[in-house]
């Protein structure tokens, strides 16, 4: 009977992990490592890009060294050239954002599907079953029946209180990890500068 | 460049029988009137009908031609297949806004209804004032059946933001049309206990007058990138600012579709034997310098060279004489 409290904690766990990190942090590393997969399209167009962005910068060079008023057509030809390729990488640019886009929304779309069913299908499977067994006389009968609620036998803890509890508990270690963390790092920051504050004060002294 | 030279005239563009818009444009104060006119002088002697359309909002074509015109097309002085018409891009949509309710009705009823549909559209979408005007005025020129219609353009800002009405325009009717048939039927039918709009129009109707403007807007968008109908005379003078604009100019057009492939340069200062003015003298040694590289930049492009005359190019007389060198070739006297 441990199997499925056990899971529904890991569940917990892993969503608390995720809303943690931050989903745009997730988004970032996941395409990080998604564009250095062979088969994606974005590694073999960036060459091209790269190519196109060191002509732009090579044309730039070019109109700066030529002077507009003494060499119009030369200039000029190096300007239709430059606005040419400009246009090019700006689409190269666009493509790549678009790119990044639909990945992105599809990332996430998958990330809600795959938690939102696996709590479904946990909440679904596990429902008539207790959790655990409450002993007899603990609490009164109506929080017997709120914490079996909806389906758990009476006198157990059902799955979707289980759920919430472990929920609960998890969010609120998050924020006293964050509380804690940010207590510590603002000491340290405050410990580091007095020494150094001091020193140059002494260093002024000696002199 | 030692192969074939263009042509320095602008013949090509006066032979061309099949051209039906030609645009005459650059930088404001470089002889675009004078320019439009000469060539609209010369056109008139290879065309049955000209028309010559000033969109500038300073209006020059009175000046030249020391005639006052307006709105209408009326016939200039000692021509008889030479027409002119000053319109202005921004005043037009009034006339359209009050044009467009029923005769009959009087003014604040037209306020009421239609007006203040077309005047919410007018400054909803940016432009649209300028660009139903233009449709407007296009479809009178349409109806007027001229040979060939040359517009004397604003100084180039305006002037590519008029050729650019047409596709801006266009997208945005299209999509309004599509709406109209997907939600008109259900319009119409709140509208209908009342009998229509306060105006007395219906729904429908204003449909069909904006599809109407898309229709001849559309059509004119295929004329105009059409390098047989249209095209553009770019006028400039040799001086690096306008040299910049022009070349700017050229590739916006390219960007548009719209064909041009004539230049002609004005106010030249050609050097006279004996003449003791050493500024004119240092002047034209800098226009050289530009006219230079104009010939270099613009190989494939009919370069016309224009002097610069002692006197204002005023009046028909003057204008033909002018207009002559449009032709001919200006030969400086050695």
């Amino acid at each position: 009977m441990a199997s499925p409290l056990i899971l529904v904690f890991l569940f917990q766990l892993f969503q608390a992990i995720i809303t943690a990190v931050g989903k745009h942090t997730l988004n970032e590393a996941c395409w990080f490592f998604w564009s250095f997969l062979p088969f994606v399209p974005k590694a073999t167009a960036s060459k091209e890009e790269i190519r196109v962005r060191q002509d732009l910068m090579r044309l730039k060079k070019e109109l700066t060294a030529t002077s507009a008023q003494d060499d119009f057509a030369k200039w000029a030809k190096i300007r239709r050239q430059h606005d040419k390729l400009e246009e090019q990488y700006k689409q190269f640019a666009s493509s790549q954002t678009t790119l990044k886009e639909t990945f992105n929304s599809r990332l996430n779309y998958a990330r809600m599907i795959a938690l939102g069913g696996l709590r479904l299908y946990i909440q679904w499977n596990f429902t008539r079953q207790p959790m655990y067994w409450l002993p007899k006389g603990w609490i009164p009968w109506y929080g017997e029946w709120v914490l079996s609620f909806p389906y758990a036998p009476r006198g157990s803890v059902s799955v979707q209180a289980w759920q919430f509890a472990c929920g609960a508990v998890l969010s609120m270690i998050a924020e006293a990890l964050k509380a804690l963390s940010a207590l510590l790092f603002t000491k340290g920051a405050r410990n580091t500068p007095e020494p150094a504050m001091k020193q140059p004060a002494s260093g002024v002294k000696a002199e | 460049m030692a192969e074939e030279e263009m042509d320095p005239t602008l013949l090509s563009v006066l032979e061309q029988k099949t051209l039906r818009w030609i645009f005459v444009g650059g930088k404001g104060g470089v002889g675009k009137t004078t320019t439009s006119c000469s060539l609209a002088i010369q056109l008139a002697k290879y065309r049955k009908s000209v028309l010559l359309i000033s969109t500038d909002p300073a209006h020059n074509l009175s000046d030249a031609f020391n005639q006052k015109f307006g709105k209408d097309a009326r016939l200039i002085n000692g021509f008889d297949n030479l027409s002119a018409m000053e319109i202005d891009p921004n005043g037009s949509i009034q006339d359209f806004i009050s044009n467009a309710g029923e005769s009959g009705e009087d003014a604040m009823a037209q306020l009421g209804g239609m007006g203040n549909m077309m005047q919410d559209l007018a400054f909803s979408v940016p432009g649209i004032d300028e660009a139903v005007s233009f449709a407007e005025v296009m479809k009178q020129v349409k109806s007027l059946a001229y040979d060939v219609v040359i517009f004397d353009t604003a100084p180039t800002g305006h002037t590519l933001r008029f050729l650019q009405f047409p596709t801006v325009l266009e997208k945005g009717l299209a999509k309004l049309s599509q709406l109209s048939q997907q939600f008109g039927p259900m319009i119409n039918t709140f509208m209908g206990a009342r009998g229509g709009l306060p105006g007395g129009q219906n729904f429908d109707e204003i449909m069909q007058r904006m599809e109407s403007i898309r229709e001849t807007i559309a059509e004119v968008n295929t004329q105009f990138k059409n390098p047989d109908m249209t095209t553009f005379v770019c006028v400039c003078i040799s001086e690096f600012l306008s040299l910049y604009e022009t070349e700017r100019m050229i590739q916006e057009l390219n960007g548009f579709e719209i064909d041009t492939h004539a230049i002609v340069v004005n106010q030249l200062l050609f050097p006279q034997p004996g003449d003791p003015c050493d500024r004119c003298g240092a002047r034209w040694k800098m226009q050289k310098k530009y006219l230079d590289q104009i010939s270099e930049l613009y190989e494939d492009f009919n370069v016309v060279k224009m002097p610069l005359l002692t006197e204002e190019v005023r009046g028909k007389e003057k204008l033909e004489k002018f207009s002559e060198m449009l032709v001919k070739p200006y030969q400086p006297p050695t």
